[in-house]
């Protein structure tokens, strides 16, 4: 099943970041560090504007492309790019080549990060109250 | 050590170095977090000197659940006050709180004096007193603005303004641009200190005891009470604008330098006018799933194009109703004023509310005010107060001082409308319709302050629980909440999110704590803190000389019935106020006749390195 994501409505976003600290918690499984979660929500305060950044899944798989070691792969269930982080080298190509800017890099592990829908059952939208994203 | 960094840095301004400490797990255990581990780490320190003094620390706080996932995550400065010369634990939100976490520490105590005007740098391990020059003279905005272009807009910054850098002793911390540590003068503290801004980075993470718990309780269980609140909605909708519906239909809603408690131009300052006429967007501070924060913009009138995130109802009541000032657009202008220069939106209101009344009861002429129309309603001259008092410039430099001190000086029977107690001036809420209020407002540690207990139609009490117009079950009502408070401004969360999104009690804050910290804090053990912190506190101040006769109302409200409303004709008097404050001491362990905690109260509550 291809085209399954997480749509961002912005107009919406409050800038909470319930999000970010939802998905390191699922990334790292034991941590709560907006620098380790797949969505970033983009702010300016000043003019109060709030943009989350999350993968759109979408159909030029740039990263997958760009990546010299074949590890970013596509789940067959969601159809989701997702990292392999055994095979990721931290070469970052993919994030250069990501047109959305939705990948980012984890500087501890050394690895790529990219939203992969939670393997089909996204947490983040769980906690978005005014639905800025949905799934 | 979980919900915790485990370290606390100490910047030394005088001697420019840096320290850091691992958190004593025994102090954590017994105060927890934010305002009860920041007023125990003031004790380490000289209580005595005064609040410009070099020797007079600033402790910048979090909590256990401060960036833990958990709702709405804030910051505290704790220092001793320059309006009030007592304890002030000043909170904010924004995004500043879990950044300080995020860079390693859990408190961060900033004593002595820098050489020149400065700004703190502060990424992970790395710090550095950096020279400010640039930025002395900006206002708060300006320079939030100048060092995110210098640093990134990843880095976090609070701010003080040009009120901040004159030592307007209720100056105001900004962060966000629209976020403030609002009362009792933080940003003063941080002005003698020569400290213009604190900017801070950090990358590192927040563990939690039981992460898998935590997470379906967050995830799964918390959107759901979340959504079955009608108040979580309306906070949502209006934010803290909402309040205004209630607080005019009570007849507390303070107008006219608090002469009534209803506003004729209610309709134009109320929830419904500023959803209607300037809320553009829905903001929530970081971590927090009930967006009170409204971005506003201002579409029409003299004041087109102002920006600003609020205003909040303290700043409707203080800044609108009681200047007589019927706009909400108006009310816009003169918060982001206020906020730019870096002052208290509600002390510098209750200040002009005060000038407003002397100048049309002739106590201050014409010429006492520069020139002034200073009539209650007129914007134009409201604006210009604000800028005078932050700068200091003539009336303004007497308001500066707040209206406790400004009443003294301006004499002539002034002090019996000066609306403070202990010198700090009353939130907006007029007691006289809620006795319990009153209660609330002479017992707060900071003064006349809100935010530690409201007892304004409580949300499930009924009247035979506790009295509008009496003494009955007020002091166990006040009591109980500032417990509730004790810990939630310890664990370091937001009350408000708490109560008006999930309802949650103490009972329900316990288990999360311990989901947090992994600590198994029993639910008896978390009340006697709650008892113990504010012991803590008042100690603190017994020690500046505070005791049963400053547990008090101004004049006005004590001895005056409000002449309209639920509560007209109705008087709060002496008697009422001591059948509630020797209820109230009891139920502390303070001794009645002083207001003064015992020493087998201090004992029983670990508290017996304190002499009273």
């Amino acid at each position: 099943m291809a085209n399954q994501k997480i749509n961002v409505n912005h107009d919406l976003c409050t800038g909470c970041r319930m999000c970010e600290q939802v998905c390191s918690m699922n990334y790292t499984k034991d941590e709560i560090n907006p620098q380790k979660s797949n969505i970033r929500v983009e702010t300016d305060a000043l003019i109060g504007y709030d943009r989350p950044v999350v993968c759109s899944q979408c159909e030029g798989k740039f990263c997958m492309k760009a990546c010299p070691f074949e590890a970013i792969k596509i789940n067959e269930k969601t159809g989701a790019a997702e990292v392999d982080r055994e095979e990721c080298t931290g070469c970052w190509a993919c994030i250069d080549a990501c047109p959305e800017k939705a990948m980012f890099k984890n500087l501890e592990d050394g690895v790529a990060m990219k939203c992969n829908l939670c393997g089909g059952n996204p947490q983040c939208v769980k906690v978005c109250t005014m639905k800025a994203i949905t799934f | 050590m979980y919900g915790y960094m485990g370290k606390s840095l100490t910047i030394d301004l005088t001697k420019n170095q840096f320290s850091t400490e691992p958190l004593d797990r025994e102090r954590a255990r017994k105060f927890l977090g934010g305002r009860g581990l920041g007023a125990r780490a003031l004790f380490d320190h000289d209580i005595t000197v005064d609040a410009f003094d070099e020797k007079n620390p600033v402790i910048i706080a979090t909590g256990p659940l401060t960036g833990a996932l958990f709702t709405g995550s804030k910051f505290v400065f704790i220092t001793k006050s320059p309006l009030t010369g007592i304890f002030n634990d000043s909170y904010c939100g924004g995004s500043f709180a879990s950044e300080i976490k995020f860079a390693g520490y859990d408190m961060i105590t900033i004593l002595g004096k820098a050489a020149k005007p400065s700004y703190i740098y502060i990424y992970n391990d790395k710090i550095e007193v950096r020279d400010a020059g640039h930025l002395w003279g900006l206002g708060s905005d300006e320079t939030e603005s100048a060092l995110k272009k210098e640093l990134g807009r990843e880095f976090k910054v609070v701010t003080i303004g040009p009120a901040g850098e004159k030592l307007v002793p209720y100056a105001c911390v900004s962060t966000d641009f629209y976020h403030q540590a609002g009362r009792a003068g933080a940003g003063a503290v941080l002005g003698a200190k020569n400290i213009k801004a604190i900017a801070i980075k950090g990358s590192q993470g927040i563990k939690v005891a039981e992460p898998d718990k935590l997470f379906s309780f967050v995830v799964n269980e918390l959107p759901v009470m979340f959504k079955n609140s009608v108040f979580g909605e309306n906070r949502i909708r209006y934010g803290t604008s909402y309040t205004t519906t209630s607080t005019n239909a009570l007849g507390i809603m303070p107008t006219r330098n608090f002469q009534t408690g209803t506003f004729e131009n209610i309709d134009d300052i109320n929830a419904f006018a500023m959803r209607e006429r300037i809320v553009e967007r829905d903001k929530a501070c970081y971590g927090c799933q009930v967006p009170c924060g409204k971005y506003s913009v201002v579409k029409k009138g003299k004041y087109v194009g102002t920006k600003v995130v609020g205003p909040e109802y303290e700043t409707i009541g203080l800044l609108g109703s009681n200047c007589g000032v019927g706009e909400i657009e108006a009310i816009a202008k003169a918060n982001l004023l206020c906020d730019q220069l870096g002052l208290d939106t509600m002390s510098a209101g209750s200040a002009i509310a005060f000038a407003m009344e002397c100048f049309e009861r002739g106590i201050l002429t014409k010429d006492d005010v520069d020139g002034l129309d200073l009539r209650f309603g007129n914007d134009d001259a409201q604006m210009e107060l604000i800028r005078k008092i932050a700068f200091r410039e003539g009336i303004g430099d007497i308001l500066a001082q707040g209206v406790k001190k400004a009443s003294e000086i301006i004499g002539k029977g002034s002090e019996e409308f000066a609306i403070h107690s202990k010198g700090l001036e009353l939130a907006a809420y007029d007691p006289r319709g809620a006795f319990a209020m009153g209660l609330a407002y002479a017992t707060a540690s900071r003064g006349g302050c809100h935010r530690r207990a409201k007892p304004v139609d409580v949300p499930g009490l009924s009247q035979d629980e506790y009295s509008s117009f009496g003494w009955k079950g007020n002091a166990a009502l006040v009591e109980r909440l500032q417990d509730f408070r004790e810990i939630v401004h310890s664990a370091l969360i937001c009350d408000p999110a708490l109560r008006f999104g999930f309802e949650m009690k103490l009972k329900g804050l316990t288990d999360v704590i311990n989901m947090v910290t992994g600590m198994d804090f029993t639910f008896d053990e978390l009340s006697l803190m709650a008892d113990r912190i504010a012991t803590l506190a008042r100690a603190y101040n017994v020690k500046q000389g505070i005791t049963r006769k400053d547990d008090t109302l101004p004049s006005r409200i004590l001895n005056q019935p409000l002449p309209e409303g639920p509560g007209k004709g109705q008087i709060i008097g002496q008697e009422t106020m001591d059948r509630m404050l020797d209820e109230y001491y009891e139920l502390r362990g303070w001794d009645k006749e002083t207001g003064v905690p015992t020493k087998e109260t201090l004992e029983r509550m670990g508290l017996d390195f304190i002499e009273l």
